[in-house]
């Protein structure tokens, strides 16, 4: 099968549209579904932010945002000051089930130590404490990629750490917010499944770089698309 | 059956490569997204005249240009891309080319693979450049060219180490082995007026293009 949308329907004639791609019947409402690919002229925040849904969230210090001149390298989030995390999410703007969503993206760390990034669903993306949440981690603290999860404030929030060693190579990764659990598969293989510290509360997209030190830590993202299911 | 759009398009679990769809829909060209890299006197205008899609309007004066690129964000592999698009232009004498080069800052590209169409050429052709001049390759397939025309199409271009192609409409027209450009790209729609001077355009209402 071509591997471009004109390809897929070309080549399925059963969905003439991306509404049929991406819904079994007709007869239910499509949920809320966005993606983003991350390929553009953005060579700033503001111009990032115009050209996108995304809004840039400095936690702490300010951040660098742009498109990277590289092939096959996405969008840019840069921290420069020792503690400074810089984020993008949806300004807040919650529309994904925290029971019944999907994440799928690709994301690199472009250097290991004293560097944290976090991607996937958040409560509230104008802070880094973990309620409500469930994002992959990639952060010095542990040896592992693991899942980092939250409920509501005042509850406690933790990392389950997988079998994937911490790395600076692209990945893809996919949380599945369900009832019961919430599975974190990395590379197309499921690798854990987290029954507590589970969001409670509706979440947006998000993505989040910290740098531990003064030196400069970046964080790459190539695409991003969420769904409820 | 899967509910993600990432799923139908890459092998489950694989990192995705590079990917732009562009549907030229709604209130206003996007120029955030994209950037008029030089010239001037040329608007790109969504619906113009009741039609589908963007149209690049020049305004009447001699040598408009637009030229829609992204900032010199090059984020495609010349040896490994697929640019897919449509054109229907409204006049003959408009200078068209779409697909990608190496920069949008000037009136020529060191490296790229477009379709031309329009006065550019006698016959719609695949123009590429590896750091020298521009050579447009015209089709061969079936022993003649593919007119210039005003009915609209859609053309493919598909970059791989060893070749680039380029077929219109479903049919494959032009395969190219030389002066292959191998910088990295990103996408590029260019307007020129040409000949006299009057309001001219060229409408896309599709623009996908991928690294493979």
């Amino acid at each position: 099968m071509e591997n471009n949308i004109h390809g897929v329907l070309q080549y399925i004639m059963a969905f003439p549209s991306v509404y049929d791609m991406t819904n079994e019947s007709m007869t239910t409402v499509k949920k809320q579904h966005f993606w983003e690919y991350f390929s553009g002229s953005a060579t700033s925040a503001s111009t990032f932010e115009a050209q996108s849904r995304w809004t840039t969230s400095n936690i702490t210090h300010t951040g660098t945002y742009a498109m990277v001149d590289e092939a096959d390298e996405g969008f840019s989030i840069l921290s420069s000051t020792s503690g400074a995390r810089s984020a993008i999410g949806f300004n807040n703007i919650r529309q994904f089930s925290p029971t019944a969503s999907v994440a799928i993206f690709d994301l690199r760390r472009m250097t290991d130590a004293s560097h944290d990034s976090y991607a996937g669903f958040k409560f509230d993306d104008t802070n880094s404490t973990f309620y409500d949440t469930a994002v992959v981690s990639q952060a010095s603290y542990a040896t592992n990629i693991g899942l980092y999860t939250g409920a509501s404030t005042g509850t406690p929030s933790n990392q389950t750490d997988s079998n994937v060693a911490r790395d600076t190579a692209w990945h893809n990764y996919k949380i599945e917010n369900g009832s019961a659990n919430i599975k974190l598969s990395i590379d197309g293989v499921v690798k854990i499944i987290k029954t507590s510290e589970r969001p409670i509360k509706k979440m947006q997209p998000f993505v989040l770089n910290s740098t531990n030190t003064s030196a400069s830590k970046e964080t790459r993202i190539k695409y991003f698309e969420a769904y409820n299911t | 059956m899967t509910d993600s759009i990432y799923d139908q398009l890459n092998a489950y679990g694989t990192v995705a490569k590079q990917r732009v769809v562009e549907n030229f829909s709604g209130s206003a060209f996007d120029t955030d997204r994209w950037e008029n890299g030089f010239g001037a006197n040329c608007t790109p205008t969504m619906g113009y005249n009741g039609t589908e899609g963007v149209s690049f309007v020049t305004n009447g004066t001699s040598n408009a240009i637009y030229m829609a690129g992204f900032d010199n964000k090059c984020q495609y592999n010349p040896q490994g891309f697929r640019y897919i698009s449509t054109c229907k232009k409204n006049n003959d004498d408009l200078g068209i080319r779409s697909g990608i080069g190496d920069t949008d800052s000037a009136a020529a590209s060191g490296h790229l693979a477009m379709m031309s169409e329009g006065s550019f050429v006698s016959s719609r052709a695949l123009t590429t450049n590896n750091g020298g001049s521009y050579v447009d390759t015209f089709a061969t397939t079936g022993g003649g060219t593919v007119p210039l025309s005003q009915t609209e199409f859609m053309f493919d271009i598909v970059g791989t180490p060893s070749s680039i192609t380029l077929t219109f409409d479903g049919a494959l027209q032009i395969t190219k082995t030389t002066a292959l450009p191998t910088s990295k790209c990103q996408p590029l729609m260019y307007t020129q007026d040409r000949g006299t001077p009057a309001v001219k355009s060229w409408r896309t209402i599709y623009m996908e293009c991928y690294n493979t």
